[in-house]
């Protein structure tokens, strides 16, 4: 069985941790504990013609209020390694994780040129707060797709993982991990 | 040296490290705890590691000879700093249990984390606040545009109604009802110029239109106004004027309305007395003082009678409660400075005084106008009734019409002493008219009258248009007084 490695990025809070153990686990949890360093899980699924296991790396967020060049920290390099794909995510009802995801995706283009990324404007159930307006995807090029998901509903969850997940089966010319 | 020997025991006790074997086909060989003791349920000799352990092992690339990784979490309580070395097949993973010192900075950065997020919360509420007063900001100047137009619909009907209860007045001399209904028409035009004012300040600006002030005319008026009215309350009204010759520069419109404000105060609030107006030139000003023989004013009261919409509850009388605060800041704008004397239990003075001007004191011949002929457009039929009335009690002829058209028509056919037109004719503007009275050379005089809508600058944006420029209401003494001045001007 083939093995990719996700990871999920964005400012602190967005839901990074939320939308892993909703899509591994299908549970939610409204209070907020966040995360420092990586929590790695994996779950198994069916693509199209195949079954693949993912290794999805959720690591801490970042602080919108660090400059540019403070904004990925040594730490998070480390758990970057060896990524097949990127969830870049920002929270759809704060405006400010979006230019966060904004600066993280233009480094992380740089540094992994070759790696696919999708953008998840999460909290999508939280309409009267929602501020993800026009001009939100502009400094996005070349990313993959984005998606309005809710790790509270659980709308588009399945969708996105999977969605990134074909994309990086697809290329063949990938050389298969977990023995 | 016991010493010692405690502290190495201590530091190599706590840490708490796990050094993890591993064969070519990632399973573990062994397990070795060099100081002290500490196990991880999920790790045993001959199985596997736990899955993120081995996610972190096939992040390693075989190549590489050591890697370090912060931070692992193991489960939600256990994390570890993950060192994994390579030696030719063998692969070797060393955990090193720093669940207390995370479990500190973790609290630390929640902590920091929940205050960024109130702050952010606050900060996009402010935003929101901001907008809002904005939005509040265009509102306010939306009514005060909307006071503005309805105080000056109100003026144009109250000024007809005074005229023709004035000229009621003259003709039945004694009669009450024409003196009561001006009485109650001067009330409501106080009334609507006061809203009117402040929605002008509500807009940030006092505009003045400074012009010689017939001072006699003025106190006059005052009297007619509030005589009635102090003898059905049985007081009695004093006004006391300057030398005649004294001649004052300020905008009447608003003079008037300072003086109307503080003599209905003071007739409504006195119930036994007198009040008096009186004007006297003093240090090479005028002053004016309006003193009454009412309840007083307390101390602790005086700045509160100014504020917009505060009346003193007396249980009397209803208001628009502007009438002090819009005389205090009319009287500022005007160069001067209202002032309050007050004895509680026996009575009040405000007081101001105002630059004077230069002398001029046109003391015109009444027969001046006998007979001059005048070209009178006006397009309110009321307006233009009194006005008619008011020319022809000056013995003029006048020649009336309503229209532009009619206006010109009667130009082609004759000469006039003196146009006298409105500005904004339902035809037009008076604007025109007097252009074309100019084009013509002649040697006509020219009045332009206004009543509502114009820039309180009306004066000066049209100047050299008009000889003279009135503003409606007219009572008859300016009217006359206005004609008089340009017939007589060289
Ligand atoms: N309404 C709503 N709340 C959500 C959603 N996703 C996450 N949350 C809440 O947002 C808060 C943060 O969620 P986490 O999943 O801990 O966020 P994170 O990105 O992992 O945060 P860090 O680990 O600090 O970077 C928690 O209180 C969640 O319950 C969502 O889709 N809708
Ligand atoms: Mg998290």
């Amino acid at each position: 069985m083939i093995s990719r490695k996700l990871c999920l990025l964005g400012a602190f809070a967005v839901g990074k941790t939320s939308l892993m153990r909703r899509f591994v686990k299908g549970v939610f949890d409204e209070r907020y504990i966040t995360t420092l360093g990586v929590k790695i899980d994996t779950k198994t699924v069916e693509l199209e013609n195949q079954t693949a296991k993912l290794v999805i790396w959720d690591i801490e967020g970042a602080d919108p209020a660090d400059r540019e060049n403070q904004l990925i920290s040594s730490r998070m390099k480390a758990y970057l390694a060896g990524t097949d794909g990127l969830l870049l995510v920002a929270d759809g009802t704060r405006p400010v994780t979006i230019d966060t995801a904004r600066a993280i995706y233009r480094w992380f283009t740089a540094e992994f040129p070759s790696v696919p990324a999708a953008l998840l404007l999460n909290k999508s159930d939280l309409v009267d707060e929602w501020a993800a307006g026009e001009g939100c995807l502009d400094g996005f090029d070349g990313l993959l797709q984005c998606f309005t998901t809710s790790a509270l509903s659980g709308e588009n969850v399945e969708r996105t993982f999977l969605y990134l997940a074909e994309a990086l089966t697809k290329d063949e010319n990938r050389a298969d991990g977990d023995s | 040296m016991e010493t010692a020997e405690f502290l190495n025991k201590e530091v190599l006790n706590n840490a708490r490290c796990l050094v993890i074997s591993l064969n070519t086909s990632g399973v573990v060989y062994e397990l070795l705890c060099p100081w002290g003791e500490w196990s991880v349920d999920s790790i045993r000799i001959g199985n596997p590691l736990p899955e993120a352990l081995r996610a972190v092992l096939n992040t390693t690339p075989q190549s590489r000879q050591t890697r370090f990784f912060p931070y692992i979490y193991l489960d939600e309580t256990q994390v570890v700093d993950v060192h994994v070395s390579t030696h030719g097949l063998s692969r070797k993973v060393i955990l090193r249990d720093v669940s207390e010192v995370h479990r500190a900075e973790l609290k630390y950065q929640q902590k920091a984390h929940e205050v960024s997020l109130l702050l952010e919360k606050q900060s996009e509420l402010n935003r929101q606040l901001e907008i809002q007063r904005t939005e509040l900001e265009r509102a306010g100047k939306a009514k005060s545009r909307f006071i503005a137009s309805m105080s000056h619909e109100f003026r144009s009907p109250i000024a007809a109604i005074m005229g023709h209860a004035g000229l009621l007045m003259q003709h039945q001399q004694g009669a009450e009802a024409p003196a009561a209904i001006q009485r109650a028409s001067w009330h409501l035009l106080t009334l609507v110029e006061n809203l009117l004012e402040q929605a002008r300040q509500g807009e940030g600006v006092t505009r003045l239109n400074p012009a010689p002030v017939h001072l006699d005319s003025l106190l006059e008026d005052m009297r007619n106004l509030f005589t009635v009215q102090a003898k059905a309350k049985g007081l009695e009204l004093f006004t006391a004027g300057p030398p005649a010759e004294i001649a004052l520069e300020a905008d009447e419109l608003r003079l008037r309305q300072v003086l109307i404000n503080l003599l209905s105060n003071a007739v409504r609030y006195t119930r036994e007395g007198r009040v008096d107006l009186d004007v006297q030139t003093k240090d090479g000003a005028l002053q004016f003082r309006v003193i009454d023989t009412g309840p007083g004013i307390e101390e602790s009261d005086r700045e509160r009678i100014f504020q917009p919409f505060m009346r003193l509850d007396t249980g009397q009388q209803a208001g628009a409660g502007l009438g002090l605060h819009i005389t205090r800041q009319l009287i500022d704008a005007m160069g001067g400075k209202l002032e309050l004397d007050s004895e509680p239990g026996r009575g009040s003075t405000f007081r101001f005084t105002l630059p004077l001007g230069a002398v001029d004191a046109p003391g015109a011949p009444p027969d001046l106008l006998k007979g001059r002929s005048v070209l009178l457009v006006e397009d309110d039929p009321d307006v233009l009734a009194i006005h008619q009335l008011y020319m022809q009690d000056l013995g003029m002829q006048v020649h009336s019409v309503t229209s532009l058209p009619e206006a010109f028509a009667l130009l082609e056919q004759q000469r006039f002493d003196l146009v006298f037109t409105d500005l904004h004719l339902e035809t037009g503007s008076g604007k025109e008219l007097l252009q074309y009275v100019q084009g013509q050379g002649g040697d006509s005089r020219t009045i332009l009258c206004s009543g509502s809508g114009v820039a309180a600058n009306w004066r000066e944006k049209l100047g050299g248009i008009a000889d003279e420029f009135l503003l409606k209401p007219v009572p008859p003494e300016r009217l006359k007084a206005a004609i008089i001045r340009v017939l007589s001007a060289p």
